[in-house]
């Protein structure tokens, strides 16, 4: 066998191991949700499932996993077959493939370590919303078609809040590639750009559909929305596909915002470079579950007017004001990690503050010409 | 490399009967999907350059972008996303344009004075340099200014048109 395909071969196991492992770590994590959420609703959740669900009800998805797999596969009369079976396959695939640039560890624990990993995983996520559109208007259903149409106009605007503040990190570190993004985290970006981690987790949080978010597929106004006709494994594509989504957001959030692998004892054990990775991202995924659990759903006017009449304005903002105190930073001679860092959080608690008195303001002056509409009272 | 070619090959024939499909497709929607499966196949041979960024560029800007809008507006258009909705049929007319077009296209590349061997090898990593040039006053900074000063004008006049009276 020669070097160059040992090399194909090296790419193809490893990428092979890493396309399994979000699905294994979905199969835990649907688990994980759905104890969290009763505990946070005063239930139980799962406790067993007959005799084989093991302690806590652990293989309770395994369970469900057999039983949806033995379902049958309906596809409507009128659906349109190809592009029917195609939008459940495509969810799956576009979930996976932001996998191959993500660093579980210091070296070699990544499938491509690609110099523009950041833009790899935008550019990616981009194709996201045409399962959507081919499940909604494959399926000849009025539901299924409302979902899409929000689908794609929420994920299409809350890019570019995600893509703004996806620059801060970029910005700060140099570099497109995520590891490289990792190596100069010496202090998380989180404490260096707060507002920037907010806009990000918000963006992300709508581009995977979760509650508030959720209009895409809001099942007590349009069934199941896109994938209202689904049934069987299809359906389970786009139930994995959004729990893998979810999975991914966290990470994405922990590896831009949370230092990523970074932690104790990482560089004598690169293995612990996962755990550590993986604790993060569970913390971001449990606040997503925080969300599902407690928040109602906007509607859609809101949704889009929350996107283009605050996020993008405050990534803007945002872009502009980390920019400028770093550049005068640099300009003034503070050039120490710390130093700047403390500047940067500065800058970004003040532009909080700001944020916050327009809102407080914008919402007294609402409230105050809805209170002038209202008739007068008229005593008798 | 043997294996480079082998891709490129079966990328090459997919990306050009998707190509096909796009103009012999009967429903709108399915030219699209075609459309997109094209530019797919094209990200793909920008990867088999080594060019990771343009591949990137290309999945950003013509699947997320253009193919996106072009959606939206079958979409938001009225009976398009109707099962028997058929593309209309002005065939020859489009043929003629298209393949004037493509020969206009095929002339000037012919005409171009392509390099015959490779220039400069880029020394280390390509993308600061590409990112450099475009903010650098000796380099395009200027143009790059200007298509900034275009896409606000665009944006301006698209609320103007869009705005409610």
């Amino acid at each position: 066998m020669t070097d160059a395909w040992r090399g194909v071969l090296n790419v193809l196991l490893g990428a092979f191991a890493m396309a399994i492992f979000p699905l294994a770590a979905v199969i835990f994590l649907i688990w994980e949700a759905r104890k969290v959420m009763a505990r946070m609703q005063d239930r139980l959740g799962p406790t067993n499932a007959g005799t084989y669900a093991g302690p806590f009800a652990l293989f309770q998805t395994f369970a469900d996993a057999i039983k949806i797999l033995t379902k049958e596969l309906i596809i409507p009369t009128g659906a349109d077959r190809g592009v029917f079976v195609m939008a459940p396959v495509l969810m799956v695939a576009v979930a996976i493939a932001v996998w191959a640039v993500i660093p579980l560890g210091p070296t070699g624990l990544q499938v491509v370590d690609l110099d523009i990993g950041a833009f790899y995983v935008v550019a990616i996520s981009s194709l996201a919303p045409f399962s959507m559109i081919m499940a909604g208007w494959s399926s000849r259903n009025k539901y299924a078609e409302v979902g899409a149409f929000r689908a794609v106009s929420q994920i299409v605007g809350y890019e570019i809040p995600q893509v703004l503040s996806l620059l801060i990190p970029v910005m700060l570190s140099g570099s497109l590639s995520l590891q490289s993004i990792i190596r100069a985290q010496n202090v998380p970006y989180i404490l260096v750009a707060p507002v920037a981690a907010l806009v990000f987790f918000l963006a992300s949080a709508a581009e995977v559909g979760r509650l508030p978010f959720e209009l895409a597929e809001a099942d007590s106004e349009i069934v199941a929305g896109f994938f209202t006709e689904y049934s069987g494994m299809m359906f389970g594509a786009f139930y994995l596909g959004e729990f893998i989504n979810n999975l991914t957001a966290s990470v994405i959030f922990s590896v831009l915002f949370l230092g990523g692998w970074r932690g104790p004892w990482v560089d004598q054990v690169p293995l612990l470079g996962i755990v550590w990775l993986m604790l993060k991202a569970l913390l971001v995924f449990n606040v997503l579950v925080l969300f599902w659990a407690a928040m109602p759903r906007l509607r859609i006017d809101q949704v889009l007017a929350f996107n283009w009449k605050f996020l993008v304005p405050l990534g803007l903002a945002e872009l502009l004001t980390v920019a400028l105190v770093d550049k005068a930073m640099v300009t003034a001679g503070v050039t120490g990690g710390i130093e700047r860092a403390a500047g940067l959080l500065a800058a970004n608690l003040l532009l909080g503050l700001a944020v916050a008195g327009v809102l407080s303001q914008t919402s007294r002056s609402t409230r105050q010409r809805q209170s002038f509409r209202r008739p007068p009272v008229v005593h008798p | 490399m043997y294996l480079g070619q082998l891709i490129f090959l079966i990328v090459g024939c997919v990306m050009v009967a998707a190509a096909i499909r796009v103009v012999t497709s009967h429903r709108i929607f399915h030219a699209a999907l075609w459309l997109i499966a094209s530019f797919f196949c094209v990200a793909i041979v920008y990867m088999l350059l080594e060019s990771p960024f343009m591949a990137g560029i290309q999945l950003f800007i013509y699947i997320g972008g253009i193919a996106v809008l072009t959606v939206v507006a079958i979409m938001v258009t009225k009976d398009a996303m109707s099962a028997d909705s058929r593309t209309v049929s002005n065939g020859w007319s489009a043929a003629i344009v298209a393949i004037s077009l493509f020969g206009v296209m095929a002339w000037t590349i012919v005409q171009l004075d392509l390099p015959t061997e490779p220039g400069m090898p880029v020394s280390g990593d390509s993308l600061p340099l590409l990112g450099a040039a475009l903010v650098d006053p000796g380099g395009y900074l200027l143009p790059f200014e200007v298509v900034s000063v275009l896409l606000t004008v665009v944006l301006i006049g698209a609320l103007f048109l869009g705005r409610e009276h």
